[in-house]
């Protein structure tokens, strides 16, 4: 067989440095950059909040040190009217205050409404802040409901002591129970479904493989222009030679294909050499099968299409939609049900979820087959 | 978000495990998007490996009985990692019920500790321990009404709902804006330049028709798809003044990607110039996540992205800030695309 075809494809790729900037540091280059970011991001995305301290008693400045301690939330402590109109303007997401005589109703056991919570149209998260200061307050209002509890119980068993002793000791050693880690702390674990004996191929979450499921389709749209850019000029020619265009077309996308597939396998041990992805060749398998399916629908989304600039728009629509509906940004599927049944049609489902080695895959290849054998067809008959 | 279900497995099987369990779904903010299932260890494995759940809270053997010893036992909460949101959100309720449940917990303890200390007869003990149990729990679950709610908004001000639609408006005007260069430009191809500039159609001229038409087309457009979200949300979402604020950020864009077009000659680069700074405006200009949830140095990203100019635009037609800053890229854009393009066209004279 002669490959002298796919040997000049390969030699136009490597002598153009702009086409191994597409197939290379699009997927590539920009997973690990924009990755890196949006993990970053990810990690130090906070709450904003406003607290107002009206009490500015031990107790509300407690409060406020602890709440500043926690992870995820970050407070500004301001006066009221700044407070409102960060609120009006978008700068926090609820105001939280503290009331006068906080201190005194906690201690009186009526805490009832002691903090006001200002919220906007706009507030997202409120509810989780809300929890987080419900805590903290439960803690200072269970260390004085225990230590009344003390003394009351002492009193009604006639047992002698000094009140405000017994009162501060029970409540000393309440809240001695936190230290040095509260009685009841959770272990967090994520579960991948194929860690759960099952069999099945889960690859964990990670926003790197995410964005490489968007970086190469687009990478395989953008390197298949070729189609659209000869078809007009170069298929007429090619029909007469000595190959014919079945051959010539066949022997290209080879060699485009060779090109990405040296581009994922080297993503592959990069992010198993980075830690981000473990070592597991099914995992490397869907690779390859994915990249197969983005370059068979580029072929055919190229085979429709005449105009270059119209070819690029549709390219970029369709990867961007594909991209979002797929979850190559984010988990989409959590946000309704009919999005995590719609998402099996998807090729990024071959990554970005689990069991897919049984069903899906042999699907998806015979799909990308189908699709390139139209493509080629296409062509053929339109020459 | 869709209700999600999390499995609850309770190996300690004691009066104190219910009432934490009690704790734990007592939350409103859970218990709106939440379904719990308490279940053994194997249905809730089966549960995990068919996608069913969200979470799985193991309260392990021992629980209830180390807790009063003042000694730790986590609870295990095994999130589903194919549904990384939702876990996170459990994790994150979970640690502030862990909370509630110390809080109760060591009131409990320092109960039953003093009345040890004193030798109180165990009848007694035993009667003041169900007692604080059961009030302690009590306590936890009314931890809602500590707060006051009250709801403050500006005329101007949005819902979340209608932030993300404006916000995605406004990202496919930038879209529309690149995609009407990026056909424009497979329109004008060499041999027809020449014969434009033999004409004295310069491509000076050629470009800024073509910034003239993509302003006036996209704007047309940006009208059009403004008249279901108006009808949607009411004229508080784009009114009068918002109709020209994005006529100012129709102008910006297109000015923008113009510069772009003449700067970038290969129609690939430019597509993958054109795509990543979109996707960058996307991300840092806030129509993902609001900029305010951003950290420090994503914020200070995003004010270089036309994006988060223009959003404060929309959302705020009289913000003077965003007027002259959208104005100032504009006239910038154009400015640097003249000058290119006239010292561009003086270099291919001589």
């Amino acid at each position: 067989m002669n490959l002298s075809i796919a040997y000049f494809k390969i030699r136009e790729i490597l002598l153009h440095p702009l086409s191994l900037v597409l197939i290379f540091f699009i997927p590539l280059g920009l997973t690990l950059i924009v990755g890196h970011l949006v993990e970053k991001g990810q990690k130090q995305l906070e709450i904003p909040i406003a607290i107002i301290d009206e009490d500015h008693s031990d107790f509300s400045r407690l409060l406020v040190e602890r709440i500043s301690g926690q992870a995820k939330i970050h407070l500004y402590q301001v006066s009221g009217e700044k407070a409102e109109r960060m609120l009006l303007r978008n700068d926090v997401d609820s105001v939280f205050v503290i009331k006068k005589g906080f201190q005194k109703r906690l201690l009186t056991g009526e805490r009832e409404q002691s903090i006001e919570v200002w919220i906007s149209p706009f507030s997202m998260a409120e509810g989780i802040v809300r929890e987080v200061i419900a805590s903290e307050t439960a803690r200072l209002t269970s260390d004085v409901k225990a230590a009344d509890w003390v003394v009351k119980v002492y009193k009604s068993l006639d047992i002698q002591m000094d009140s405000s002793k017994t009162w501060n000791a029970a409540y000393d050693y309440t809240d001695s129970q936190w230290e040095p880690e509260p009685l009841m702390t959770i272990q967090y674990d994520q579960l991948y479904l194929e860690e759960s004996g099952a069999g099945k191929s889960g690859f964990g979450d990670s926003p790197y493989l995410r964005l490489w499921t968007f970086f190469t389709m687009l990478g395989c749209f953008l390197t298949s222009d070729w189609i659209v850019r000869e078809k007009g000029v170069l298929f007429f020619r090619i029909q007469s030679t000595y190959h014919g265009l079945v051959s010539y077309l066949i022997q290209n996308t080879v060699a485009l294909f060779l090109f990405h597939l040296f581009q994922t396998l080297l993503t592959f041990y990069i992010f198993v050499k980075t830690n981000i992805i473990q070592m597991r060749p099914e995992l490397l398998l869907l690779m390859f099968v994915y990249l197969f399916v983005c370059l068979s629908f580029s072929i055919w989304s190229a085979s429709f299409i005449n105009q270059i600039g119209s070819y690029y728009i549709v390219s970029f629509l369709f990867v961007i939609i594909i991209g979002i509906l797929g979850g190559s940004f984010f988990p989409v599927q959590e946000f309704s049900s009919t999005l995590l049944k719609l998402s099996v049609i998807f090729p990024q489902n071959l990554l970005l979820s689990s069991n897919q080695m049984n069903i899906q895959t042999p699907l998806f290849i015979s799909g990308a087959i189908v699709l390139w054998i139209l493509a080629i067809r296409r062509l053929w008959i339109k020459r | 978000m869709q209700l999600f279900e999390i499995a609850i497995v309770d190996d300690d099987q004691t009066l104190e495990t219910k009432y934490v369990i009690g704790q734990l779904l007592d939350n409103s903010h859970l218990s709106k998007v939440t379904k719990v299932t308490i279940v053994d260890h194997a249905k809730a494995r089966t549960l995990m490996e068919k996608n069913k759940v969200v979470a799985t809270i193991v309260i392990p053997e021992g629980f209830s009985r180390d807790v009063k010893k003042g000694l730790n036992t986590p609870v295990e909460v095994i999130g589903n990692g194919d549904r990384p949101l939702q876990a996170q959100l459990v994790r994150h309720l979970m640690e502030s019920a862990a909370k509630l449940t110390t809080a109760a917990q060591s009131g409990i303890n320092t109960i039953d500790h003093f009345l040890a200390e004193e030798n109180v007869p165990d009848d007694v003990r035993h009667a003041e321990f169900k007692k604080s149990l059961l009030s302690f729990s009590l306590h936890i679950l009314g931890r809602g009404t500590i707060f006051e709610m009250k709801e403050k908004k500006n005329l101007f001000q949005q819902d979340i709902l209608q932030y993300y639609v404006l916000s995605f408006y406004l990202l496919l005007i930038m879209i529309w804006s690149f995609g009407f260069l990026v056909l424009l430009r497979e329109r004008i191809n060499g041999p027809l330049r020449n014969r434009l500039n033999s004409r004295g159609i310069t491509e000076w001229k050629e470009k800024f028709a073509g910034f003239a038409a993509a302003v006036v087309s996209v704007s047309l457009i940006s009208y059009l798809l403004s008249l279901p979200i108006t009808w949607l949300f009411g004229s508080s979402a784009i009114n009068y003044g918002n109709l020209l604020s994005i006529v100012r950020i129709v102008l910006t864009f297109s000015a923008f990607f113009m510069m772009l077009a003449v700067f970038v000659s290969n129609d690939q680069l430019f597509l993958l110039f054109g795509i990543g700074l979109i996707m960058i405006g996307a991300v840092a200009g806030g129509h993902v996540i609001p900029v305010v949830y951003f950290p420090d140095w994503l914020e200070r990203i995003g004010m270089f992205t036309i994006n988060s100019w223009a959003l404060r635009s929309v959302f705020d037609p009289a913000d003077m800030q965003s007027i002259k800053m959208l104005g100032l890229i504009t006239i910038s854009c154009l400015v640097i695309t003249a000058v290119y393009l006239k010292t561009g066209y003086r270099r291919c004279k001589r």
